[in-house]
């Protein structure tokens, strides 16, 4: 169980930036990803901002003889398998894996020790893909008679309208598999569906995974993209998402006491685990060790948060003793709130509970405020900021923060603010609806 | 290649099994029903399938006499008396069966566990799409050959249920089982198609081994016998068209096999460590010793060739139980009914148990239930259960005709007498992640 876990690869494509460095950069100068939804006409509905990743081109980032696998990935997919693979690149574990040009890290030399296939495994995060509904329209449009589905139209034409790999594209297991397929990861290979928790679930399973011997490296994750249509439409029945108006970039505005709900985002990020000896031995660069994972449940169904927090608290205790630490030894938590009335406020007093509230209690920011709620990716962003700030010990603020919610006591990390003394160890919180969370704790890696 | 089993690991055991299958609601029908080799594959029900190419299933009995059970699952009386999940679908709701079942055989009570030391793992699949709203909406956005998005969002907000909605999230069941048991640990969702609920037993018990739980409430629901499930499976060519012989479509193994069924339900299992069990003097089924996980990395939807995957699952599982091929005295297949799987898993069961594997019963339960997607790895797990308990193996029904390349012992047609004290379970995922799971029986 004391085997020391590192990471050696990171991939992102977030609202913010394209690519580890320019992810960093943007987070750590404030840089807000809210805009007015670009992707498609909203028409009246009430939401019109959201976070989305800017455009790429996924066969940059697909292996030659493997392009035709584009076809049948969905947006989802494809944001996750792009995020997975240029992490897969950039800890250089599978030689002469040459991707296009516009991928961050390049071609990987044929020098590069080859892990065996059978040690090499995936543990992704995914969110329930929403399928395209401009594939489904015409279909549709045949099949409906005076508001209601025409069962007889419906198996004809379903079958006629839509390709043979439909199905494919939405299943979510999805990245992990293409992924798999690319680099021959024959180990463990998992896809984690518990909506915000997944990608922290994910990345603290593969840290199980390789714990109990059964990997040498991980290639791990999560991807969610909820800027589409049903997906918008949800979360505003639901009363999740804010329907101010006002400019985009004030809008997500976590733990200040004018929120009123999260925008939605979107995004997928990938880091690589490996044993510490291994890749000592191959010479990896190290971006940051995993210390610690912890899972916890509000306990309350599909009935709203628990108003202390319990799911988070539970699972921030638990990664505490997983990690073998005291809360005195956390520098700074990356915190889940998105600008939820009740959520925000939960995770405040749950934090504040363990770490205590005051000056003394260590800082928390919200990176929610720039990249909005990308649900089963936001656990995986944020363990890419959790490195960034490491690497350039300093946090990112969180936007908006102008009147402290005196009901959220936590010291929040404005915009401007000095740097924090220590920067170490970081404490990740993530997990929404039907009440699961997970916490992971990433430091600094010291010889 | 996991190591030895280590012996300082904490031993996880088996203390409550329930579920809501085709073949019946309740784990006693389930058996009876194995038993009896009987087949709860219909002509779909739910909606007007007809014109679907493939338009048989094997769905929960929801009504009286359905497939042939005396036990049916009345939905709305579930909704009643759990009135968090009034707008829940179909997966839930068998989900929340299962799990009372589960929970009240393992006879833990308020005040026999801690709460945060009890957690949830479930490989459950999301809901049932609001078909016809959804629809409606969709086709909304179609006009003279075009689409766009403004009416489809004004279409949603007039007809969309928000918790209805909320409901169809795959992380819906675990919550709702996380509330009814106040389990507070770390609660997981997984969905790798048809190995998930064998993924979430296996690392349910993994959380346990390493001191993170006492406790876990693992298994699967699943349904995607819905117009655009059957739709997604008929596109793939994966189900059988033997539309006019319901209960003869599924036969793995059999050389006129043609596809599998596309079945539904929830099987719900309750992990508990060994010593947490005996202090309360629990019950205990059986005991999860092995579990095995691997990837083709091939294709998306077939097995590698040479069985890699399927023979790396059941190795990594024997090895992890510590055991020799030859204790094993029954394996539950993956045995879909497709082409391929069937062949693959048999080459690889040979390659794993040698010379002993024409000896080794190896049946395929899905013969009789139809495909359980999600859930079906729980479910089999639970019929591997009753093997251990009864002595008896569920049978392989429709083997009627031999297939050459399919030539180890099916248990064909009959239920066998047959001491069981090691069973194996198989499930191997679309996309390729194959699951091994290894039950025995506790001898003290």
């Amino acid at each position: 169980m004391d085997r020391r876990i590192v990471i050696t690869g990171v991939g992102v494509f977030s609202p913010v930036g394209i690519g580890f460095d320019a992810y960093s950069q943007a987070l750590l100068a404030g840089t807000s990803g809210i805009r007015p939804v670009a992707r498609f006409q909203t028409g009246e509905f009430p939401g019109r901002a959201s976070a989305e990743v800017p455009a790429f081109k996924t066969r940059d980032y697909v292996p030659e003889e493997h392009k035709k696998a584009i076809k049948v990935m969905s947006w989802d997919v494809q944001l996750g398998v792009v995020a997975a693979m240029s992490a897969v690149v950039d800890a250089k574990i599978i030689p002469s894996l040459s991707l296009g040009k516009a991928a961050e890290a390049g071609a990987v030399p044929s020098s590069a020790q080859r892990v065996p296939p059978t040690r090499l495994g995936v543990s992704f995060g995914c969110g329930n893909i929403a399928s395209d509904p401009g594939e489904l329209s015409t279909a549709y449009s045949l099949i409906i008679r005076d508001g209601h589905v025409d069962y007889k139209a419906a198996g004809t034409e379903l079958m006629k309208g839509l390709t043979p790999l439909w199905l494919l594209k939405y299943l979510p297991n999805m990245p992990a598999c293409h992924v798999s397929i690319f680099i021959d990861a024959q180990g463990p290979n998992n896809s984690l569906t518990t909506g915000d928790a997944a990608s922290l679930e994910a990345i603290g399973e593969a840290y199980r995974v390789m714990n109990r011997g059964w990997s040498d490296v991980m290639v791990c994750g999560g991807v969610d993209a909820k800027v589409n249509v049903l997906s918008l439409v949800r979360c505003q029945l639901l009363g999740w998402s804010t329907v101010k108006d006002g400019a985009p970039e004030t809008l997500a505005r976590p733990f200040e006491k004018s929120r009123s709900g999260f925008v939605v985002g979107e995004g997928a990020g990938s880091i690589v685990l490996e044993g510490l000896e291994h890749a000592l031995a191959r010479g990896a660069t190290i971006y940051g060790e995993v210390f610690g994972f912890g899972g916890g449940c509000d306990a309350r169904g599909l009935n709203g948060v628990d108003p202390d927090g319990r799911g988070v608290r539970n699972a921030m205790k638990n990664a505490l003793r997983d990690a073998k630490m005291a809360p005195s030894n956390v520098d700074a938590i990356f915190a889940n709130a998105s600008g939820l009335v009740e959520g925000d406020r939960a995770e405040a007093r749950a934090i504040a509970r363990i770490f205590g509230a005051g000056p003394k209690a260590p800082p928390v920011t919200a990176t929610r405020s720039m990249i909005g709620q990308t649900s089963s990716a936001g656990g995986i962003l944020d363990a890419l900021a959790a490195l960034a700030a490491i690497k350039a010990g300093t946090l990112p603020p969180t936007l908006n923060y102008d009147v402290p919610d005196p009901e959220c006591p936590v010291n929040v990390v404005k915009p401007g603010a000095s740097a924090a003394k220590k920067l170490d160890r970081i404490l990740i919180n993530n997990g929404g609806f039907g009440g699961q969370f997970a916490s992971l704790v990433v430091g600094r890696y010291h010889g | 290649m996991p190591a030895p089993q280590d012996m300082s690991k904490r031993r996880v055991v088996i203390t409550g099994m329930g579920c809501a299958t085709p073949l019946g609601v309740g784990v006693s029908e389930l058996w009876e029903n194995c038993m009896a080799g009987r087949c709860a594959v219909d002509t779909v029900r739910r909606f007007d399938a007809d014109t679907w190419p493939a338009h048989i299933g094997a769905e929960v009995p929801t009504s009286p006499g359905m497939n042939g059970c005396r036990t049916w699952l009345d939905l709305d009386a579930v909704r009643a008396k759990h009135p968090g999940a009034k707008e829940a679908g179909v997966n839930v709701l068998y989900a929340i069966t299962a799990g009372v079942e589960a929970w009240k055989q393992s006879g833990l009570a308020p005040g026999a566990y801690d709460p945060e030391r009890t957690g949830v793992y479930l490989g459950a699949g999301e809901g049932i799409p609001d078909f016809e709203n959804f629809v409606a909406s969709v086709a909304s956005g179609y006009q003279d050959g075009r689409f766009t998005e403004p009416p489809v969002f004004k279409s949603y907000m007039n007809r969309l249920n928000a918790m209805r909605e909320l409901e169809q999230e795959p992380n819906a069941p675990g919550a709702h089982l996380a509330e009814m048991f106040n389990a507070q640990g770390i609660n997981c969702d997984c969905l790798t198609a048809c190995a998930a609920s064998s993924q979430g037993l296996g690392e349910a018990l993994e959380i346990i081994r390493v001191g993170d739980a006492d406790v876990m409430i693992s298994g699967g629901a699943h349904s995607m016998l819905h117009p655009m499930g059957l739709t997604g499976f008929c596109l793939l060519t994966a189900l059988s068209k033997r539309n006019d012989e319901p209960k003869r479509a599924s036969r793995p193994f059999d050389n006129q096999r043609n596809g599998f069924l596309l079945g539904e339900g929830a099987s719900i299992l309750i992990l508990e460590e060994l010593d947490h069990a005996k202090k309360r003097g629990a019950k205990i089924l059986a005991e999860l010793i092995g579990y095995g996980s691997s990837c083709d990395a091939f294709r998306l939807t077939d097995s590698h060739d040479t069985g890699r995957g399927a023979i790396q699952c059941m190795t990594y599982a024997l090895r992890d139980a510590g055991i020799e091929p030859t204790e094993v005295d029954y394996i539950n297949a993956h045995g879909t009914s497709t082409k391929v799987n069937d062949r693959i898993e048999t080459l690889a069961a040979k390659k794993v148990f040698g010379d002993y594997a024409p000896k080794l019963p190896m049946s395929s339960t899905k013969s009789m239930t139809g495909h359980l997607i999600a859930a079906a790895g729980a479910t089999e797990m639970v019929i591997c259960v009753k093997a251990i308990e009864t002595g008896m193996i569920p049978p392989t029904i429709n083997q009627e005709e031999p297939d050459p390349d399919c030539d180890l012992d099916y248990v064909p047609n009959v239920a066998r007498r047959h001491a069981v004290r090691t069973a194996m379970s198989n499930s191997f995922g679309f996309g390729g992640q194959n699951i091994s799971l290894i039950a025995r029986r506790l001898e003290a």
